[in-house]
């Protein structure tokens, strides 16, 4: 029992400390290992296998994989191609650089795609002589929402797919469509909201030769210094044939951690990238901010309070398997929305394979609950998701300041349409499975 | 000065500090044609008065870029040509055709000074340059080619722009090396000759060169190494220096002990006298003799000449 306190606590204050920031998020969670072990909750032994290594793996090998097709300055290439299509019309960019953007999270992390987006969002908003405002608002809305249709666009897909043993299919046939739905629905929900704001510049021919002259500039600053032809062709093809293997996992049977290696170590080689400089763009921090939480968890797990949390989750839903479902979705949104969704869905793989000892809901749609919510969820507000707070950050040195506010304003209504869809389609897939 | 005027000059200096006055020139023409092609709903006669308009927006830019400059009036002799009955459609042909016309013509007198600037390329040459434009790439490139043996020496200014000059170089395997700009005299002695173009030649006799070319300049008379400046004759302007537009900025610069305001210059202006030869694509004139290109280049000339 006093185990069982030690551990509760030590993960609230390490929950707290991730929260607030005070210590970075890998020296938090790792503080708290380190705390669980020498406090007697868990011993060394104990603790290792607590690591899902598959989830690291995966995390660590697809963190290469887009570092080098990032280098050969890919993604650039095709904002860029997509700034020119855009011809001057607000909708058209706004459509675009939505459907990119979606594209693009759900391949890779949402941090890394709003990194690519939002300066040359800004850079030819301001060309068009718009506010960049809500485009980048957009984008990070649109980005969170990507992110929840593969197994790899998020990392709490890959928590969830990897401790669950799901396959990329199995993501793409039940995060995939919802997640689809939600995008289109949310982009006409901003358009329709802003319609004021997206005049086209197609009746004035200044405006027009300053955004077309701007996209010539945007295209020297992030493409002709960048662009290497020849290895973005092969990393195009690793990357590719990467997104192949997992689409035939049901006949590989490999595990998607070791597809995403195999796909890591053959864009190394091919492109003879600079491993050095590679490893530089990995983000270990994060990777040991989950390790350490998957250790963390597992005192939770062993001392029993994954247990209790389970027990009360499923006395609230008074039994209701419908309503257990929609609980999960709304809790999980509503607490991204507010607190990092990482940790949260680190608690909630145990808590929600406890619960399904007791009921037998079908498809795993459980699962699929959580990952809709935890992901719409960092649509709640600016610090719901950290592509939010990076998507900020950027038009902030960009001398365009995006309030707490302004952000609310066009991400809460989003994240309301999200999850009433979501809801929606649980219970179709409910009725319909059931 | 409206917030659009701005934007534009502020990028077509950006482009001409790293490309040069020949590429920006292009640029200029090709998003031209790309916002011509864009442009919908508007009558003929609101058409011709946006692009009017836009054309004296863009032959005010600071600094002023006078091949684009005087090729302009032939875009605005083409549109005062246009007649009020015309489609707009066909309106916008005949503005996008003269618009690849004079851009031919500004390519064609481009190589012919490339081609008779890389004659200046001797075997053992040790050059020094200070900004690369198109027509000095091309100088290089042909010399290389015609299997002349030559280094270059960059000075160093910005990353980016110092980048660009290396990775052409490097890109033809033309020998180079690089220091700081400021650190020139060290290396005069090796130096036989500095290559340098310019934005304008001005009726007063100066040119309107990158920011830094002065310094360059100076170091080179007092070692007594030629200075030779490739420039096409549209370039020349038949207005002073001191209407030449050169942007000037107030930087408010914070430090520890004390604020103070720094005045920055996007280009130098560069007595004539002080260059050794001028080239351009008809010949070569020094300092004296040049006079009698501003004749030959004057707005009335570029009016009735025949692209």
């Amino acid at each position: 029992m006093q185990e069982a306190w030690i551990a509760g606590a030590i993960f609230l204050v390490v929950y707290i400390a991730v929260m607030t920031e005070i210590v970075p998020k890998a020296v938090a969670s790792l503080a708290g290992v380190a705390a669980v072990i020498v406090l007697g909750v868990l011993s060394f032994e104990e603790s290792v296998p607590f690591v899902d290594f598959e989830t690291i793996l995966l995390l660590m090998s697809m963190m290469v994989i887009v570092a080098v097709l990032r280098y050969t300055g890919f993604f650039s290439l095709i904002a860029m191609s997509l700034a020119k299509a855009t011809k001057g019309s607000p909708i058209k960019m706004m459509v675009f650089f939505a459907i990119v953007a979606a594209v693009f999270s759900a391949f890779l992390d949402n941090v890394t795609t709003i990194i690519i987006l939002v300066p040359i969002t800004i850079e030819l908003t301001i060309a068009m002589g718009l506010k960049p405002h809500l485009f980048v608002v957009s984008e990070a809305i649109i980005a969170n929402i990507g992110g929840a249709a593969t197994l790899i666009g998020d990392p709490p897909n890959i928590m969830i797919g990897t401790a669950n043993g799901f396959s990329f299919n199995q993501f793409l046939v039940y995060a995939g469509p919802i997640a689809a739905i939600v995008a289109v629905f949310s982009v006409l929900y901003i358009l329709a909201a802003n319609r004021k704001l997206l005049k086209p510049i197609d009746r004035s021919i200044d405006k027009l030769f300053v955004s077309h002259l701007s996209i010539e500039k945007i295209k020297f600053d992030y493409i002709r210094h960048s662009i290497k032809s020849k290895t973005m062709s092969r990393s195009f093809i690793v990357f590719l044939a990467t997104l192949g293997m997992f689409f035939l996992q049901p006949v590989t049977h490999l595990q998607p951690g070791v597809v995403a290696l195999m796909g890591a170590i053959v864009i190394l080689i091919i492109t003879k990238a600079n491993v050095e400089k590679v490893l530089e763009e990995i983000e270990w921090s994060t990777l040991l901010f989950f390790a350490g939480l998957f250790i963390l968890v597992g005192s939770l797990e062993k001392t029993g309070i994954i247990n209790s949390i389970a027990e009360l989750i499923f006395r609230w839903s008074g039994g209701n398997e419908l309503v257990l479902l929609l609980l999960i979705l709304w809790v999980g949104g509503i607490t991204s929305g507010i607190l990092d969704n990482i940790p949260f869905t680190a608690t909630m793989i145990p808590v929600l394979q406890q619960i399904q000892q007791t009921v037998h809901i079908p498809n795993n749609l459980l699962w699929w609950a959580l990952v809709l919510g935890v992901a719409f969820g960092g649509n709640a507000t600016i610090i719901g998701a950290s592509a939010n707070i990076i998507a900020v950050g950027i038009a902030k040195k960009h001398n365009h300041r995006i309030s707490f506010m302004e952000f609310f304003k066009t991400s809460f209504p989003v994240f309301i349409i999200s999850l009433v869809l979501s809801s929606v389609y649980i219970i179709i897939l409910y009725r319909w499975l059931a | 000065m409206s917030e659009i005027q701005n934007r534009i000059y502020s990028l077509m200096r950006d482009f001409e500090e790293l490309l040069g006055a020949n590429q920006t020139t292009k640029l200029v023409y090709m998003a031209l044609i790309n916002a011509l092609r864009d442009l919908k709903d508007v009558n003929n006669e609101a058409m011709k008065q946006q692009i009017l308009w836009l054309i004296k927006v863009i032959r005010n830019s600071e600094p002023r870029i006078i091949a684009l400059n005087k090729t302009l009036l032939k875009v605005e002799q083409e549109i005062a040509n246009i007649k009020g009955n015309l489609h707009v459609e066909q309106c916008k042909y005949n503005i996008v055709q003269m618009i690849h016309r004079v851009t031919a013509h500004i390519n064609s007198v481009q190589n012919m000074l490339a081609r008779r600037g890389a004659g200046y390329i001797q075997d053992n040459d040790v050059i020094l340059i200070h900004s690369i434009s198109s027509t000095l790439y091309n100088m290089l490139l042909l010399a290389k080619k015609d299997g002349r043996k030559f280094s270059v020496v960059v000075a160093k200014q910005d990353r980016k722009k110092t980048k660009l000059i290396i990775r052409l170089l490097e890109k033809h395997s033309i020998d180079f090396e690089v220091l700081p700009e400021f650190a020139v005299s060290h290396v005069m002695h090796r130096i036989n000759k500095v290559f340098t173009g310019a934005i304008s030649v001005t009726k007063d006799k100066y040119i309107v060169a990158n920011i830094g070319s002065m310094n360059i300049v100076l170091e080179a008379k007092n070692n007594n190494v030629p200075v030779y400046v490739f420039v096409v004759t549209l370039k020349f302007s038949h207005k002073s220096y001191s209407q030449q537009h050169i942007h000037t900025k107030d930087v408010m610069t914070k430090t520890d002990i004390v604020n103070y305001r720094m005045t920055k210059y996007s280009h130098d202006s560069i007595p004539l006298k002080l260059v050794d030869k001028i080239i351009t694509e008809e010949g070569e004139y020094t300092s004296r003799s040049v006079s009698e290109v501003f004749e030959k280049v004057h707005d009335k000339q570029i009016m009735q000449m025949k692209l």
